[in-house]
């Protein structure tokens, strides 16, 4: 997985020192090493899927309170951190689309979250994301950010190859229609 | 001078693959645009504590992590958990209905046993001649036990009020049965009780006899005594 490598080294310098959490902490040695590397570039991966900052914060801890009980049982804890980040997020959006049909006053509350600070353009793109489907946004995520290949986003979303490529080709085309929609 | 032929379209386009959407101009923006937010997501580094060590409230929520609202604060998770209470509650409620409904059957059917019922059940065997002692204590064919009256019920008032009738006559013939006192005994054989009616039974055949074995007596006494207890009009 060299994308979550780049990942790792795309994400910005945090303090060496540790925080004092840290040194109480009673997990092994493994799990704090893992929470180190992996902690930036599963925020971000979750940030990039359920479009919040704070939800992918929340995320992300949850996703190491899953794993830290089973992680002397797992070889790749990375990719299985990141399976569960995935479906996390997702399991959120899914949440967030029933919260949307259904309770205005949970929505307006999410409206407080700041966006981020984008270039108009690439703002728009982001906001133009919102229209996404669950699926389209998963498979767009994965495949155009974390380079994954189809083969690989099918088996992260549990479905064929087939429905990925149908996913990522349609989610395209919607944003193309709402960028053109949007133009003056 | 015709005018010059439009320039050759070519062949028609076929579908994008997922290669050109790739490349497009969309999915380049795409990348661009996760690339930019990726890095302005805000890492924040929670003591690892709370995330090795769950909270007694996580492990109520079968180690599976709640559903996250939007706030971002912990102490505002809904548990997913708490759907699954659901059933619980249900079956709980199931069952509640199940043991008011069985409570209520049961009211019923000890109603509907001690209505009159349409079947007469057989009479009893008629006892053997013997002597004839009033009895201490309920005779061994009477279904009504010995002891203190059983508040009486509507069938039982009705019988009450016939062998009243029934008295009063045998009081005039010497605890014999002439055939107006014996329309009074096809009326009470039609109203008793199905606990009395054997006995009505057994009295109406014997008192038909002429003259009257000697079990009419024992028949007459055990009714008697049947009937102190329930209503307090025997003698």
């Amino acid at each position: 997985m060299g994308d979550a490598e780049a990942l790792t080294s795309s994400q910005p310098a945090r303090s060496a020192a540790p925080t004092a959490g840290l040194a109480s902490v009673r997990a092994d040695g493994a799990l704090v090493r893992l929470y180190e590397e992996q902690l930036a570039a599963m925020t971000r991966l979750a940030h990039l899927i359920t479009g919040s900052n704070l939800v992918a914060q929340d995320v992300v801890h949850d996703a190491f309170l899953k794993l830290s009980g089973r992680l002397d049982q797992i070889d790749t804890p990375a990719a299985y951190l990141r399976v569960i980040v995935v479906n996390e997020s997702r399991s959120w959006l899914r949440h967030r689309a029933v919260v949307d049909r259904h309770d205005r006053s949970l929505r307006a509350a999410d409206a407080v979250e700041p966006e981020p600070d984008l270039p108009v353009e690439l703002g728009r793109v982001w906001t133009a994301m919102r229209v996404l489907s669950e699926r389209q946004r998963v498979a767009v995520v994965l495949r155009f950010w974390l380079d994954l290949p189809v083969a690989e986003v099918a088996e992260l979303m549990d479905c064929p190859t087939g429905t990925v490529k149908s996913l990522v080709h349609r989610a395209l085309q919607i944003l193309e229609e709402e960028l053109r929609d949007e133009r003056p | 001078m015709s005018d010059p032929e439009p320039p050759n379209p070519g062949p028609p386009n076929p579908d994008p693959t997922d290669d050109d959407l790739d490349g497009g101009a969309v999915a380049l923006a795409v990348r661009a645009t996760l690339a930019a937010v990726a890095e302005r997501t805000t890492i924040a580094e929670r003591p690892l504590r709370s995330v090795a060590q769950p909270t007694a409230a996580d492990h109520d929520h079968d180690d599976e992590p709640g559903i996250v609202l939007a706030t971002g604060d912990e102490d505002e998770r809904r548990p997913a958990a708490s759907g699954r209470r659901w059933p619980l509650l249900a079956a709980a409620a199931a069952l509640v209905v199940v043991l008011v409904g069985l409570v209520a059957l049961a009211n019923d059917h000890r109603t509907v046993t001690t209505a009159p019922a349409g079947e007469a059940p057989p009479p009893s065997a008629e006892p053997a001649p013997g002597p004839i002692t009033e009895p201490t204590t309920a005779p061994p064919g009477s279904t009504v036990p010995a002891g203190t009256a059983r508040p009486s019920t509507g069938a039982w008032d009705t019988a009450c009020a016939m062998w009243a009738g029934i008295e009063a006559h045998l009081a005039t013939t010497g605890d014999r049965f002439d055939p107006g006192s014996g329309e009074d005994l096809l009326g009470l054989q039609a109203a008793a009780p199905p606990e009395l009616r054997p006995d009505v039974d057994q009295l109406l055949r014997l008192a038909m006899v002429e003259p009257p074995p000697p079990a009419y007596e024992e028949s007459l006494v055990r009714i008697r005594v049947t009937m102190l207890h329930r209503c307090g009009t025997g003698t």
